[in-house]
């Protein structure tokens, strides 16, 4: 029962740690000077990926009291700044969360209580679901950098994981007190109050919410579910079906509207969403599966794989560039590995990431057989003769014996 | 002074009110322990323990057990066979011995859970048991032995072949011939010729290798099998269309007529799988109902990991709610009744915060404290040992829980006896001792078997009235009458059911927590065959045994 955050699928805008990366662009380019170490041997990652997640932060060495009061990461200097944090940055960028924690722990025993690593550490943590390590981390945060409650609405989201609901109400309620703009720890209050019986205050601050972010599906489909529980089911359909617009491959929206259509005592029309539902929950289940396999393991290419295609079995556009790009970046000399992706873009009819990955298989499959014979029927597709009749010769060509 | 007004803050705390149950399972059911694979679970087939029988089955008036008892891989793999079933006598305090040799059961492949009921009609009760391998008929004669008749009952020819994985099993009578039928809860097909081996195969859980399943394996279908009344059945999964669209991987059953229209639906929770709601179309078939009804996913439209099934009618409007035990990361679902279906609350009832963090087993919803309102317990318990490593937000031996019912729809956590974190499965109730009061009896997935004795303070508050039935013809305990009674402005109604915690069975019997009330003004019972029958004035805090009367 995590609270999450509105995701493309590829990572929770709270895995965007704002503070981090501030930090990193601030004061990274000072500390560059030293070289970073060159990437770990696949086998020593594994090693490193299992020691890391063996940690336990609550044994983080402490800074002295008040070391990091007032901390500003504008004015941070280079003598502050854990080299580590360059790892951490290269690691994220990777998407390898267990290689970035190593090297977390690595920046916060050169730096104790470093409060962007600090922030950044609850953050994976959250994304790994390990609510518990993540909650440790952002009250650390908080103690050392209590004026920055702004920024923690991460804790409110580990409570709230944990079942912690009146805690996570209450911490909620500090951060947009702090910070009135922050839509996320808005949403996460309502649905914080509408965990504790409160469905009128939660559809007041999914309101205000939508107010800010009138496209945000997740709220609209939390304001559906929320005008439910009141009794209000015309207005959960309008809200359910704005959600559904916004997000058709999220199987929630349509859960919503199907019930909202049998309060609405129409059962043909709830049945058609409930079918709908259920197959593309069928699918989310396994999407869901997979995400949290390669937030452990990101080098798992079977699993982003067998990912890419179940994103595209609901349509997930966005979803799929972002995972087939982790491939080719994971494999940048497979032209099989191309071949499918452009499969995945034909069928989903993204021609334009599909022209994308047509160049990238030009090059990368310039001597291969089969990387043309699909290159050919791409072009035929797209009605593009001249590169269809290229391809074909290059295919031709390349199969001769 | 100065130490006064030291402990002055302590002093003006409320006091923690000791838990309302007490664990003797050391002296009431001395040295039983059961088996269940490895310590370390390398395969998902030692994970869910086996299962318990509660029922009079000596015919003295007190409550018995039996205890369904597992095996390991390598007795398996030796073609050895596993712990048999064992039935235990109560001496009508509360404390059981081993029954005498005419009740012993023979071990079979790798024991389940179990359903109690009276097959053929003469008055005495039987047990079906459950188990990875098949499922099996134990006929109960005459109060003075078991004898196995499986073969006659006609269930190993349909499934002797097929290694089929019985979990949990409900007698009910489903066509309203007057004979108990079975329906079997299947879970996944199991072979460690073709499923990986923990450590040995890609299964990871929050970073660790943990057993493989269920997710990536088949499940099984659940089997439907129509009772002549006479100790046999014959299949009926396809013609009475108990075949939902997607298969789950099934673990829990509960009979009820969740749409009061007088036949019996059954609800089967599924591991990983959306779970089934089987609605009874009063024609010897089934329509699955469960997305319809809003009792298949959890509020959000997630599917849940569900194991246990407690059902009572909470809110009285007159239809049960659900309560079902969930895995660690989800909470555990109340669905309330709500129009014809119903709508998920667990989180505005208090029911949901608390239980995130475990993972839910046996459940029973019942009146604990006899203050007039329905109360649930839990088992917990997780799957993996791994569960003690770094990060998983929840451990592998769990706290039993007692929800308690402030009487205005919300609940109370509570720990239910002073025994700390155990690995807890099955559970039944019943009342052990006779004093009016439910006590739990719950199987560790290895160890000791735990006795929960129900210590409630009694006073003029806590009346109670246990009600059991004879009806007419061959479905003597009435399994599926509905049993009402109004006390003052109150009336609480119970189903009668011998499904109930996981893989267990509960005694057919009605159980009334009164509160204050001194008597019940009106007593109704809706017997099976549909005839209603009304006691007026009914003194309480005795057990009340109602025959079915001739039709007038």
């Amino acid at each position: 029962m995590s609270v999450g955050e509105r995701r493309g699928r590829g990572g929770s805008s709270l895995g965007r740690a704002a503070l981090l990366v501030a930090c990193c662009a601030i004061a990274l380019p000072r500390a560059v000077a030293a070289q970073s170490q060159p990437a770990p041997a696949a086998t020593d990652r594994s090693a490193i990926q299992a020691a890391a997640l063996a940690r336990d932060p609550r044994r983080l060495p402490s800074a002295a009291k008040d070391r990091w009061r007032g901390f500003d990461p504008a004015k941070i200097t280079k003598d502050d700044l854990p080299l580590a944090l360059i790892e951490v940055a290269k690691a994220l960028a990777d998407g390898d969360l267990p290689l970035a924690i190593a090297a977390l722990y690595a920046a916060l025993e050169a730096q104790p209580d470093f409060p962007p690593a600090l922030h950044q550490l609850g953050v994976l943590y959250f994304r790994l679901q390990r609510y518990g390590d993540s909650l440790v981390c952002f009250q650390r945060f908080l103690s050392v950098v209590p004026e920055r409650v702004a920024e923690t609405r991460g804790l409110a989201h580990a409570l709230y994981s944990l079942g912690r609901f009146a805690e996570a109400r209450a911490h909620y309620e500090r951060v947009v007190a702090a910070a009135p703009a922050d839509a996320e720890a808005r949403r996460g209050l309502a649905l914080a109050r509408y965990r504790e019986g409160d469905a009128a205050a939660a559809l007041a601050d999914l309101d205000a919410v939508l107010e800010s972010e009138p496209e945000h599906a997740d709220a609209w489909t939390w304001k559906a579910q929320v005008l439910l529980e009141l009794d209000r089911a015309e207005e959960a359909r309008v809200a359910a079906e704005r959600a559904r617009d916004l997000a058709p491959w999220s199987p929630r929206p349509w859960f919503v509207l199907s019930t909202a259509w049998t309060d609405l005592g129409k059962p043909k029309e709830a049945q058609a969403a409930g079918e709908r539902f259920q197959r593309l929950a069928a699918v989310d289940q396994e999407i869901r599966r997979l995400e949290a396999r390669l937030e452990y393991e990101p080098g798992d290419l079977g699993a982003r794989r067998a990912l890419v295609e179940s994103l595209a079995a609901v349509g997930d556009r966005n979803s799929v560039r972002t995972h087939l790009a982790r491939l080719m970046q994971e494999r940048p000399g497979d032209v099989a590995l191309r071949i499918f992706a452009l499969d995945v873009l034909d069928g989903l009819g993204d021609v334009e990431a599909g022209a994308l990955a047509a160049r990238d298989l030009e090059r990368v499959g310039a001597e291969s057989a089969p990387a043309w014979k699909r290159l050919e029927a791409w072009y035929a597709r797209l009605r593009d003769r001249t590169k269809q009749i290229e391809a074909g010769e290059r295919w031709r060509r390349l199969s001769r014996p | 002074m100065i130490v006064a007004l030291l402990l002055l803050p302590v002093l003006l705390q409320s006091p923690v009110p000791a838990p309302l149950f007490t664990e003797v399972g050391a002296q009431a059911l001395s040295g039983v322990t059961t088996l269940c694979g490895s310590k370390e679970k390398d395969w998902i087939l030692e994970v869910n323990g086996g299962g318990l029988a509660l029922g009079d089955f000596d015919a003295d008036g007190d409550l018995d057990l039996v205890v369904v008892d597992g095996s390991t891989v390598e007795r398996v793999e030796k073609d050895q066979p596993g712990n048999p079933p064992r039935l235990f006598l109560n001496d009508g305090r509360g404390t059981f011995a081993p029954a005498p040799k005419e009740w012993a059961i023979a071990p079979g492949r790798w024991g389940m859970g179990c359903a109690a009921g009276d097959l053929e009609g003469d008055g005495d009760l039987d047990l079906v048991i459950t188990e990875w391998g098949r499922t099996r008929v134990l006929r109960n004669e005459a109060n003075a032995g078991f004898r196995e008749t499986t073969t006659e009952a006609g269930l190993a020819v349909a499934i002797a072949s097929e290694k089929e994985w019985g979990t949990s099993a409900a007698l009910f009578d489903y066509d309203a011939d007057g004979r108990l039928d079975l329906a079997v809860v299947n879970y996944l097909a199991f072979d460690t010729r073709t499923i990986g081996k923990r450590g040995a195969a890609p299964c990871r859980w929050k970073g660790h290798d943990v057993m493989c399943g269920p997710e990536g394996l088949t499940p099984q279908h659940d089997r439907l099998y129509r009772g002549s009344g006479d100790g046999r059945f014959a299949e009926t999964t396809a013609k009475a269309g108990f075949v939902p669209g997607a298969p789950g991987f099934g673990l829990g059953a509960l009979t009820l007529d969740y749409d009061q229209d007088g036949d019996t639906d059954l609800y089967v929770a599924n591991d990983s799988t959306p779970n089934c709601l089987w609605e009874n179309q009063g024609d010897g078939t089934f329509r699955e109902v469960g997305m319809a009804r809003g009792v298949s996913h959890d509020a959000n439209g997630k599917e849940q990991a569900s194991m246990g099934i407690g059902a009572a009618d909470v809110n009285g409007d007159g239809r049960d709610e659900l309560f079902v035990t969930n895995f660690s990361g989800e909470s555990n679902a109340f669905y309330v009744s709500k129009g014809a279906g119903y709508r998920e609350r667990s989180s505005p009832a208090g029911l949901a915060g608390p239980s995130i963090q475990l993972l839910g087993w046996g459940t029973h919803v019942a009146d604990f404290d006899l203050d007039g309102d329905f109360d649930v317990t839990v088992m917990n318990g997780h799957v993996y040992p791994q569960a003690d490593r770094a990060g998983t937000d929840t451990s592998y031996a769990q706290v039993p829980q007692l929800y308690r019912n402030d009487g205005a729809g919300r609940f109370r956590d509570e720990v239910l006896a002073a025994t700390g974190p155990l690995v807890l499965r099955a559970s039944a109730l019943g009342d052990l001792d006779g004093d009016g009061d439910l006590d739990v009896v719950a199987l560790s997935v290895e160890g000791p078997v735990r006795v929960f004795r129900n210590d409630v303070a009694r006073n003029a508050a806590t009346h109670w009235l246990r009600v059991r039935l004879v009806a007419r013809g061959a479905n003597r305990d009435a399994i599926g009458a509905q049993v009402t009674a109004v006390a003052g402005s109150a009336a609480r109604r119970c189903e009668i059911r011998t499904t109930g915690g996981f893989q267990s069975a509960v005694p057919a019997e009605a159980h009334f927590g009164l509160g204050g009330a001194p008597k019940v003004d009106t007593l109704t019972v809706r017997w099976p065959s549909g005839r209603e029958q009304v006691l007026k004035d009914v003194a309480v805090d005795r057990v009340l045994v109602i025959q079915e009367e001739e039709a007038r």
